[in-house]
Order: structure tokens, then sequence, then C-alpha cells
């Protein structure tokens, strides 16, 4: 029976790079990454390798899923786990064509545009039910109401802080 | 309605997507792509699988190229007729720019040594 265990981590849209890191970080100690549910982190031990994991967003639709880990595969990335549009890959040292699973700035940058895209989306519909109904003293009752509308500040404030600072981040890729 | 585009319209297109694009001549899949652009560029590009999938979800939406069945289950991608005209100006424009600047950049060139 291999040894398991989960921890607790927020994971934040802006901050792939350092999911990765951490994910890498890891591996090293012998804990392989196995998946993500509902804030936990899922890790099994096994022998430390030359292992790294790397993080994709697949913005489009996810009818051609089986084709989008197959063109991963090939390549040496295994699919691990996703959620929420992200999708952590694996990659064993001679097994995997590339270091990156991007390889060129402006590819790159297309990620992050999708990811802007979608969190845009949220913000918008965070906003205009936030608007319509949960600030709209005549729908919401006060004692529900309190608790709606510092729930929905919250939500929009940290969309806003997503969309900020990936915008920042894919301008930083589309400049450089 | 998608509006009609011209060939112009596609240029330029990026280093990237110029040689998947001209590995494309003939019909292959993933791996093959790879393979195949990394021979072609003579080692200097080793797509990563990223950037092979969205270049290749762009390029089927715009028309440049096509999935064709190879076996059951299994799809492989071809340059379009449309592709093969994007790639001939692309590589018109990328010439002519090169031959038009050379005396130029020459001439420069020599105020270096």
């Amino acid at each position: 029976m291999k040894k398991e265990k989960s921890c607790f981590r927020i994971f934040f849209a802006w901050q792939d790079e350092k999911e990765e890191q951490w994910l890498n970080s890891m591996v090293q100690k012998g804990w392989y990454f196995k998946g993500y549910r509902r804030g936990r982190y899922y890790f099994e031990q096994g022998e430390p390798a030359d292992v790294i994991y790397k993080l994709d967003y697949k913005s489009t639709s996810n009818k051609d899923m089986e084709e989008y880990k197959t063109i991963f595969k090939e390549a040496g990335w295994e699919h691990v786990d996703s959620f929420l549009g992200w999708h952590v890959f694996k990659g064993k040292a001679g097994e995997r064509f590339s270091e990156t699973l991007y390889s060129d700035r402006e590819s790159n940058a297309q990620k992050y545009k999708g990811l802007l895209l979608t969190t845009g989306l949220a913000f918008i519909s965070g906003l205009s039910i936030a608007t319509s109904l949960v600030f709209n003293d005549s729908v919401t009752n006060s004692s529900v109401g309190d608790f709606l509308k510092g729930f929905y500040t919250a939500l929009l404030v940290l969309l806003g802080l997503s969309l900020t600072l990936i915008y920042r981040k894919y301008r930083r890729l589309l400049s450089r | 309605m998608k509006k009609k585009r011209t060939v112009d319209d596609h240029l330029p297109l990026t280093h990237t997507t110029y040689y998947i694009l001209l590995a494309l001549g003939s019909s292959l899949h993933g791996y093959g792509i790879m393979q195949k652009v990394e021979e072609m560029s003579k080692g200097t590009v080793r797509l990563g699988p990223g950037t092979l999938y969205g270049a290749l979800s762009k390029l089927e939406k715009d028309g440049l190229i096509v999935k064709v069945d190879v076996q059951e289950r299994k799809k492989n991608y071809q340059l379009t007729d449309l592709g093969n005209r994007v790639i001939q100006a692309e590589y018109e424009r990328l010439h002519e720019l090169v031959e038009r600047s050379k005396p130029y950049v020459k001439k420069l060139g020599e105020d270096l040594t």
C-alpha cells in the first residue's frame, strides 16, 4: 500500500508558475501529485525522480478532450488531473519531447488570453447578478441580503484582482 | 455568418505556425508534426504540446488545415488549398523582404566592423 497525503492550498490563477514550482518541489521529496479536489491537493509517495509538472489552461470547448490529451501524451506529457479548465501534466526525463508546454511567446500569451476571457465572463455574470438582485433592496431581504452582499463584494474584488494580474502577465508576454 | 477572409488576412504567420503548416504537406498527427518541424528547422524549433494544440485548433478553425481519417478513432491533419496558398504568400512576402532589404542591410553591416 502506497502512502498518501493531502493538503489544503488555495490556487490563484495568476500564480500558475508558482504552483508548478511547488508541485516540482513536492515530487523531489517523493510526493507525486495525484489530483485536486475541493481545495485539497492529493499526493502519493514514490521514488524521487526527474519528473516535472506543468499546468495548462484550456479555454476551448471540451468536445476535443481526447485529442487534446493525445497530443500531450505523444509529446511525453501525461495528463494527471484537471479542475476548472486547468490541466496538470507530468513529464518524465527522457520521455518529454520539450521542457515546456509552450515553445513560443505568442502561444503562451494566447493561453492567458483564454483565461482572461473566462475570468472576464465570470466577472460580468457576477456583476449583473449583484446589481440586479443582491444590491437591489426590493428583491433581497435584509438578513440574507447582508450575507450575500458581503459574499458578492468579496467575489467581485477577487475576480477583479485576477483580471488585473492576468492581464499584466499577458501584456508582459506580448511585449517582451 | 463567417466573413470571407483573403489569403493576406492570415499573414504574417508566426515562426511556429509557418513550420506547422509546412509540415502538413503530408498528413500527420501530433508527434509526427513535432518531429517533422524539428527536422525541417534543423533542430531549432522543438514544439511544446500546448503550442501545437493551440495552433492546430486555430488553423483548423481558419480552414488552413483539415482533419482526415486514418483509422477508426485516429485522425491526422492535412494542409488545405487555402493553407497552401497562405504558405506560398508568406514565403513570397519573406523572400521579397529579404531580397529588397539585402543591399541596405549589407551596407549597414559594414559600419559594424
